[in-house]
Formats: structure tokens, C-alpha cells, sequence
């Protein structure tokens, strides 16, 4: 590269760290935006939302189905988490709704792998591929929810782990955030409330859709300005070194999850490389955890953009979906054959009849939910 | 391992390695070329040179599957991102890996075909067409790496040109009355030279012609 296109390649590579910065800051305020909208809904918006809410199963289908249609777990349990550390929904009913994000968030790649549909070796591969991701969450959810509805162990550890933050840095960085965030945030509050002509009860509702418009736009953006700085160094090394090892897959898919923020698009990546045979099953398996858990930074980031003097509950909902992760990921790794061998007896039905492919997204990412609704008149 | 991390990090363009190891396939092919002539001369043994084409052979065929692996990961990667580049060279692989297979039946024929190429009418035309091949060889891998439109079409003409002389060789083996051993291994030199050249004629107009038509430098446009 001669030194003048160097030049400019850096330039670029600098303007989207400031770029990055500046949506990171977007994202932020946006929490706290949606956090003033529901505490200033009122008594009346958190009772009806609580209400709702108490059924953990329909928690489970609200995340499910969220996720599903936008295509964003990071959204969802933002959202999520903007919603308990402004008090209106508690962390016990809160966690529900991140676990069927981790449901919903896979019909990502189990669309990419539709792509593939058209011949039928391939198509076996890579529905095999995509669909062994939300096997395991679904899995993971079928083990630990009820585990979690018995003995709460979920909201537990996430309390223990959030009393290591109090008093150390992680506490003092969640107020830093604030400090940064909360006068832009105040000051879209204001401009709300004066400039809304319908009157003050309609002014809360504008506030609460105008911060949800730029957390989504924030990530959405962030995704793809992460996508940008980092899917072009990594096929440099791509084929090489990531899937040698089920170690090496594994940090890979945390560290590049971590990085892009999405497991949507990280995991969906792999698709098209078992589609065509590049891959095994087996081999992006211990990706998939990496990417499973990389992406609770989310989560990790809105939470620390909840936290002020005194209320951690925001931060306690994200470590609980951070220990939902590793826990799934420390049962299911050892029992790696169950998710694979399904996935891959669902993906020869699939390739047998390609309608039994949608038969199985249909089943999961909306049948399923809607038994969680009538189960829930009963629990 | 973290060192070499590092390095593949910084090292951001995967396409430009993928070229580098198809001009590594031209240079192995070029090389066979070399020595599978030297033997057909009488210049070298057999046995010194046989096993080594055999393993080259199996390296071309190893960085053609490597190559085309990459290409699938570099359009996970990055859809969108140089897909005619990507498709020329998926197309141009094949070529290569076909000029190893060429030079592995030109040792063959030298194996089973125990005189040397040293005289008799029909040994100038094949060294002729031999000594051209050689300069497409060293024309192509320039053509390709710096995408010289000049190289590629003198590549072209030459072909066009060896292809005449080989027509022309074969008409006179099926007319003369050779031995047959002698007319089938002048015939089957003459085939594989005739192969050999297109395949680097092939490779020469990834070069000069748009994708669709690849390989399609000899033939007019449209109906005739």
C-alpha cells in the first residue's frame, strides 16, 4: 500500500473510532432517556407492566417474540435493562425476558441458512449449522428457567456478583457513565416535554419512543461501524487459526461477539462456510458459546449506564444473563452430542423436505411462545 | 502462535495472499513444464524428475482446494466485496491445476516413450511449440500479478498461434505412416502442448475479458 492510501486508510480507521464513540455515547443516553420516560409514566404504566409481567412465562414469550421481529437480543435486554434500573419491572420478572432473547436472537442465522436452500447437501449443512445455535439456547432455557423458577438461583448469583462490584471500579465506572450521560439525557427530557404540544401524560410516551428510535438506531449503527473496522483483518486469519481447536473457536467467537456486538451477525458468518463444507457442526459449537456470551456486553453496558447511587439493579439483571451464558455453556459443552446430533437429525428432515424447515422456525420462534401465553393463565 | 497472530492481523488482505498462491500454482506448473521437457530432451532422467512432479502435482492440487476454501471465507466475510474478482479467480484455479495434470501425462508419455526428442521431422515443430509455451509461462504470471492487458493479449496470439502449429502437426501424423508407438506419443505431446497452451490462454483473458466471457478469446461475438 503506498503511503498515501496508508494515510487515508487511517484516517478512515480513526473517523470510525469517532464515530464508534459517539454512537456508544447515543446508546447511553438512550438508556437513561428510556429510563426517565418509564419512571415518569408513572405508578399507573410500571403497575399494568409489572402486572403483565408476573407471568415469568409470558416474560419468556416477550422476549422470545421481540427478539424474533427486530432481529436484536442486545435491544431487547437493553431494553430490558433500562426497564429495571428505572424500577418499573423488578429483576426476577426482568429474567425471563433475556432468556427468550437468547431464543430470539437465533433466528438470524437460521434465515441466512434459508439462503442455502437450493441444493440439498448444502442446505443439510448449513441448517444444521444455524439451527445447533438455537437448539442449545433452547436447551439451555429448558434446564435452567425452571431451575430459576424453583430456586431463583439465576437473580442470586447475579446479586452476588453485583455486591463484588459495589465499592470497586465497576461501580464508579456505572457512575462515570451517568455523570457523562445524564445532563444530554435531561436535556432531551426537557426539549420533549416543551416542545410536545399534546400535554404532559402524551409527552412521557413521545420521550419513551423517541429514546427506544435512538437505542436502536445506536446499535444497529454500532453493529455496523464494529462489522466494518473488523470483519476485513479477521478473514486474514479466518481460516487459519479460528477453528483448529474448540479453545481457540470458542475465545474467537467471544472475543469477535465482543467485539461487533452482535452475535446475530457473528454467528450467522458460519453459515455459509458449513453450507459449502468448510466447516463442521462440530466445529463452530464452541464458537457459538463464545458468541452466546460475548454478547451479553450489551447488556453489561446498559446496565453500568443504570447504575447510580444506590441502584445496581440494572447491572444484577445483565449478570444474570452473563450467568445464564456460562452456565448453559458449562452444561451443554460436555453434553455437546445432544445439541449437535439434533441439529443435525433436523437438518437431514430439513434437506429431505425443505418445509419442515419452516415448520421448525414457525414451531420455535412462535409456536412456542404461544403456549407460553396459555400456560401462563395456569402459573 | 501469538506472534503469528499478530502478523495475520496486520496482514488485512486475504485476496492478495490468495493471489499470491495462485501465482505460486503458475510458478510449480511452470517448473513441471521444465523438467518434464528436459526429460522428453534427453537432457535429464526419469527417475530424477518423476517423483518431484508428483508431489508438485499434489501441491497444486492442495493450494487449488486451499484457494477455493479462501474464496468462500472472503465472501462470508465480506459479501459484496470483489465478487468478480473472487469468480475470476475460482474459474482461473482450475486452469492451473489442470496445467499440473498436463505436465503429469507429458511425464507419462516420456515413460512410456523411451526415445529421446532429438530428431526426426516432427521434433523441431514440438520444440518450437515447446520454446513458446515456455515464454507463455513466463508472459502469463507477469500478465496476471500486474494485470498487463499487453502481456495477456500477446499470450493470446501466441496461443492462437500454437494451435495452428499443433492442427497442423496432427494432420500430418494421421497422413504419415509412423510406427505406432512414435504416432501416438507425437500424437499425445502435440494434444497436451495444445492443452497446455489454451489453459494459459485461458488465464491470460481473466486478464483482458469481462467475466462472462472467460476462457472465449478464439470465438466471434454473437451468431454467425
Amino acid at each position: 500500500m503506498n503511503p498515501a492510501s496508508q494515510r487515508e486508510s487511517r484516517a478512515y480507521f480513526i473517523l470510525k473510532i469517532v464515530l464508534l464513540l459517539a454512537l456508544l455515547y447515543l446508546f447511553i443516553v438512550s438508556i437513561k432517556v428510556v429510563g426517565f420516560a418509564l419512571t415518569g409514566a408513572g405508578g399507573g404504566f410500571a403497575k399494568s407492566l409489572m402486572g403483565f409481567a408476573s407471568n415469568r412465562f409470558a416474560g419468556l414469550f416477550v422476549g422470545i417474540l421481540a427478539t424474533s421481529i427486530i432481529q436484536s437480543s442486545s435491544a431487547v435486554t437493553a431494553l430490558a435493562v433500562a426497564c429495571v434500573g428505572s424500577g418499573v419491572l423488578s429483576v426476577r420478572l426482568a429474567i425471563p425476558i433475556i432468556l427468550g432473547a437468547n431464543i430470539g436472537t437465533t433466528i438470524t442465522n437460521s434465515i441466512v441458512s434459508l439462503g442455502h436452500i437450493t441444493r440439498k447437501e448444502e442446505f443439510r449443512r448449513a441448517f444444521s449449522g444455524a439451527i445447533v445455535h438455537d437448539i442449545f439456547n433452547t436447551l439451555a432455557v429448558l434446564v435452567i428457567f425452571p431451575l430459576e423458577l424453583t430456586t431463583g438461583f439465576l437473580e442470586k448469583s447475579a446479586l452476588l456478583l453485583t455486591r463484588g462490584f459495589e465499592g470497586i471500579e465497576g461501580e464508579k465506572a456505572g457512575e462515570w457513565l451517568n455523570l457523562v450521560a445524564e445532563p444530554t439525557a435531561l436535556l432531551i427530557k426537557r426539549a420533549v416535554f416543551t416542545l410536545w404540544p399534546l400535554g404532559a401524560r402524551s409527552a412521557v410516551w413521545c420521550l419513551f419512543f423517541f429514546g427506544l428510535f435512538c437505542l436502536f438506531t445506536a446499535l444497529f449503527f454500532i453493529v455496523k461501524v464494529l462489522r466494518s473496522m473488523m470483519l476485513g483483518r479477521l478473514e486474514s486469519f479466518f481460516d487459519r487459526y479460528i477453528f483448529r481447536t474448540a479453545f481457540l473457536a470458542f475465545i474467537v467467537g467471544l472475543i469477535l461477539t465482543l467485539s461487533v456486538q452482535s452475535s446475530s451477525v457473528t454467528t450467522s458468518l458460519v453459515v455459509p462456510l458449513v453450507g459449502a463444507g468448510v466447516l463442521t457442526v462440530e466445529q463452530i459449537f464452541p464458537y457459538t458459546l463464545g458468541a452466546n456470551i460475548g454478547t451479553t456486553i450489551t447488556a453489561m453496558l446498559a446496565g453500568l449506564a443504570t447504575v447510580a447511587a444506590g441502584t445496581t439493579a440494572g447491572l444484577t439483571l445483565a449478570l444474570a444473563h452473563l450467568v445464564f451464558n456460562i452456565f448453559g455453556a458449562c452444561i451443554f459443552y460436555p453434553l455437546r452430542f445432544i445439541p449437535i446430533s439434533l441439529a443435525k437429525a433436523l437438518g437431514n428432515m430439513a434437506a429431505d423436505n425443505r418445509k419442515y424447515a419452516l415448520i421448525c422456525l414457525v414451531f420455535v420462534f412462535f409456536i412456542i411462545p404461544g403456549i407460553l401465553v396459555f400456560l401462563a393463565r395456569y402459573f | 502462535m501469538l506472534a503469528e497472530l499478530l502478523k495475520a492481523w496486520r496482514k488485512r488482505d486475504l485476496l492478495r495472499r490468495i493471489l499470491d498462491e495462485f501465482i505460486q500454482m503458475l510458478d510449480i506448473s511452470r517448473g513441471m513444464f521444465e523438467a518434464t521437457c528436459e526429460v522428453l530432451e534427453g537432457k535429464k532422467k526419469l527417475d530424477e524428475v518423476k517423483i518431484t512432479i508428483y508431489q508438485h502435482d499434489q501441491e497444486i492440487n492442495k493450494l487449488e482446494q486451499t484457494i477455493r476454501t479462501q474464496l468462500l471465507e472472503h465472501l462470508a466475510l465480506r459479501p459484496g466485496v470483489d465478487i468478480s474478482a473472487c469468480l475470476v479467480l475460482m474459474s482461473v484455479v482450475k486452469d492451473a491445476e489442470r496445467l499440473g495434470d498436463f505436465c503429469k501425462n507429458l511425464i507419462e508419455v516420456a515413460e512410456m516413450y523411451h526415445r529421446k526428442l532429438t530428431e526426426g521431422r516432427y521434433v523441431i515443430p514440438l520444440l518450437e511449440v515447446k520454446r513458446s509455451i515456455d515464454q507463455m509461462f513466463a508472459g502469463v504470471t507477469l500478465a496476471f500479478a500486474q494485470n498487463d492487458e499487453i502481456a495477456a493479449h500477446s499470450i493470446n496470439s501466441a496461443s492462437g498461434s500454437i494451435t495452428q502449429k499443433c492442427d497442423l502437426l496432427l494432420e500430418q501424423l494421421i497422413r504419415d505412416n509412423l510406427p505406432t508407438d512414435k504416432a501416438v506419443a507425437y500424437t499425445l505431446l502435440t494434444r497436451y502442448f495444445k492443452r497446455i497452451s489454451a489453459h494459459l490462454s485461458n488465464i491470460a483473458t481473466s486478464v483482458v475479458a469481462p467475466l462472462p466471457r472467460l476462457d472465449y478469446h478464439d470465438e466471434p461475438r454473437g451468431p454467425r
